[in-house]
């Protein structure tokens, strides 16, 4: 693999899999810290790689090395209040009722189990399919269904609560 | 919560995170690849193995090769004229040897010969 194609390669997935450690865990820093391996990975490895469905190997990666930071930091993030941020791309034109909605979803997806928001938001936020989402993450359709359907219940629940 | 709301909510949403991908590649990964550029030039086989030095190399495995050769003839050569000097020293000895044994066999004395006649002669005779 040359330069050139690392690069593009990283300008295309880097911010997919920046987000999807972030939906998974709410953390700003590990999520860059989670990709940025994954690309240092991914660079090192490059003479032995297949061009083909990199990006699903990437998420693999990815969730392995945020799986493996979770065991390390299991005790603390017991603890840890993690709180869910999303910030609007038009924020000048915002009035207050999509503001307090805003702090509403983000309360509600910080309740929400990392599996299920992940896999939420990638197809709310990322508009992958639940085929490409069970791809790239190696589960099967079924699974991804289960888990969206588990998030949309779980968010019309506490919706109505709040 | 009306699902169409939220979907329209959701797709305009973003995460913002303090640096973007242009600065992580910047700090990280134009340093790394600039290094590893370094890195292969000076572990490239060309400036490793550099013409001068293989024609050199050659040169001096050819020269090697001759010189053993030629020592090699030279060990033979005086080693084959030592043998002949060594065949040459045990056929006189072998001559030396023959000629002793033949003046020694007039000294033995009747008894031993009349010995050896009942022995192995006469019975020989008596055999046949």
């Amino acid at each position: 693999m040359k330069e050139s194609e690392f690069k593009n390669l990283y300008d295309k997935y880097f911010d997919s899999i920046r987000r999807y450690i972030y939906y998974r865990s709410s953390d700003e820093a590990l999520a860059t810290d989670v990709a940025q391996n994954c690309f240092l990975k991914l660079w090192e490895k490059k003479d032995f790689l297949y061009k083909k469905n990199i990006k699903a190997l990437l998420y693999k990666m990815a969730t392995d090395e945020f799986i493996n930071h979770w065991r390390k930091q299991k005790r603390e993030r017991e603890f840890a209040n993690e709180h869910f941020e999303i910030k609007s791309n038009e924020a000048e034109n915002e009035n207050e009722e999509i503001i307090k909605y805003r702090k509403k979803m983000q309360l509600i997806l910080s309740g929400l189990g990392e599996r299920q928001r992940s896999v939420f938001l990638m197809n709310k936020m990322d508009g992958l399919t639940i085929s490409e989402i069970a791809n790239y993450l190696g589960l099967s359709v079924k699974a991804v269904e289960k888990r969206m359907t588990q998030a949309w219940k779980y968010i019309k629940l506490e919706a109505g609560n709040k | 919560m009306d699902d169409s709301k939220m979907n329209k909510f959701l797709k305009k949403e973003d995460i913002k995170f303090s640096k973007s991908k242009d600065q992580i590649w910047k700090e990280v990964f134009s340093k790394k690849m600039t290094s590893n550029k370094q890195e292969s030039k000076i572990f490239s086989l060309h400036s490793f193995f550099p013409q001068k030095r293989i024609s050199y190399a050659v040169a001096a495995t050819v020269l090697v090769l001759l010189g053993v050769t030629y020592f090699n003839y030279q060990d033979n050569s005086l080693v084959s004229e030592e043998a002949e000097v060594v065949y040459k020293i045990s056929k006189e000895e072998f001559a030396e040897i023959e000629s002793s044994t033949m003046f020694e066999s007039l000294f033995i004395e009747d008894q031993e010969v009349d010995y050896f006649f009942n022995m192995h002669v006469a019975n020989q005779i008596v055999d046949e």
